[in-house]
């Protein structure tokens, strides 16, 4: 794995148009010349994409297996399920996916939905076992024990 | 026997003839008289029973009616508080209530002319030397009769009263059986509508909550969540 890749690979939603990317290099592979073909990669590509890929190419010798290797890899990264209840920023991306690298897998990527009803916090699913940390269930939880208390009050 | 005696020994024995002659004559005559005024005596003895006969039989279909009437009342009145019952229910009841009415009043009209019937066959068979015992007869006849209408009177109106009874229990528990399901009812709208409550409460105390957050409050969240997961074990 290109380490460096990782940088800019930190959703699902990377890996999909980073696959984008490499099944266009592929279709185009055997239908231009080679000179046709780094010109797409100049325009078509994200640069730091056309820069692994021309890298990539260059280390490995062959453009094919580069580009089928390095598409097997990306789908293969693990991923962290969470929803939120913002949409992120790409900057709060990036903190969480620096904390999941940093503290469950260096390779990580993060499958981010989002649920306003969670208020503040988030829901994880990792390998089977999920968890809600957020304020919407702690709210819950607040009126589900209370339940009695609040009733009482709107009957008195 | 001189000729003298055996002349007069007819003659003796002609008057002894005609004094008993004459004897069963006045006793025919005052025998006669003695039927013609025990016959009169038997008639008037009659007469006053057979209009006490028929004042008895009167007022007894007259008391009759009357519980007849009244227990008509009682169960228009019963039927009428049982509002739960539908109209061919209440129409059952009242036929029901009618026919256990007017059997019981035939069963005793029937009763009372019986009784009258057996009265004045053992008053004909009365002589008027038995006058006394006629007019103990009677009074026991009337007695009988008046017990027999007390009873009967007693019997419907048990009979009345333990419908009634029953009538009323039935609608009791129909009632409370109404006001159970009525109670069931209200507890599940109040229990919906307390849920109701609590949800719009619940979210809008989400909804002030999360407004009151700030992108960098979301960021912290976001990663103390994190970290609370970790602590759980979550990622193994």
């Amino acid at each position: 794995m290109h380490t460096n890749m990782l940088d800019y690979i930190k959703t699902t939603r990377d890996v999909e148009l980073l696959v984008e990317e490499l099944d266009l290099v592929e279709d185009q592979m055997y239908k231009v010349t080679d000179k046709d073909l780094y010109d797409l990669l100049g325009k078509k590509l994200r640069s730091w994409v056309a820069d692994i890929i021309v890298n990539g190419i260059v280390d490995r010798g062959s453009e094919t297996e580069f580009i089928k290797e390095l598409r097997d890899e990306v789908k293969k990264l693990p991923e962290l399920r969470l929803t939120l209840a913002i949409d992120p920023s790409r900057d709060i991306i990036i903190d969480i996916s620096d904390w999941a690298r940093k503290n469950i897998d260096p390779l990580i990527i993060l499958d981010i939905s989002v649920d306003n009803s969670l208020v503040a916090g988030l829901t994880v699913d990792y390998k089977g076992e999920y968890g809600d940390y957020s304020i919407g269930e702690a709210i819950n939880s607040i009126f589900e024990k209370r339940k009695d208390e609040f009733s009482s009050l709107l009957l008195s | 026997m001189s000729s003298a005696q055996m002349l007069y020994i007819p003659i003796f024995l002609l008057l002894a003839v005609v004094v008993v002659f004459l004897t069963v004559v006045f006793d025919y005559i005052r025998l006669t008289r003695k039927y013609i005024k025990i016959n009169d005596q038997e008639s008037r003895a009659k007469e006053p029973f057979a209009k006490e006969a028929s004042e008895i039989t009167l007022k007894a279909r007259r008391d009759a009616e009357k519980i007849l009437s009244e227990a008509q009342i009682s169960a228009n009145q019963i039927v009428q508080n049982a509002k739960k019952f539908s109209d061919d229910e209440k129409k059952m009841v009242v036929s029901e209530l009618n026919s256990l009415a007017q059997a019981n009043v035939a069963n005793f009209s029937k009763m009372v002319d019986e009784t009258r019937s057996e009265s004045v066959k053992i008053l004909q068979n009365t002589s008027i030397e038995l006058k006394g015992a006629s007019e103990q007869a009677i009074k026991t006849v009337n007695l009988e009769t008046t017990r027999q209408i007390a009873d009967f009177q007693a019997k419907l109106a048990g009979q009345i009263d333990e419908f009634s009874k029953a009538l009323l229990s039935l609608v009791s528990v129909e009632q409370k059986k109404v006001e159970d399901e009525i109670d069931k009812y209200k507890e599940i709208k109040l229990s919906q509508l307390n849920e109701r409550i609590l949800a719009v409460s619940r979210q809008i105390s989400k909804e002030a909550v999360g407004k009151s957050i700030s992108i960098e409050d979301q960021r912290e969240f976001i990663i103390n969540s994190l970290e609370e997961a970790r602590k759980h074990k979550l990622f193994g």
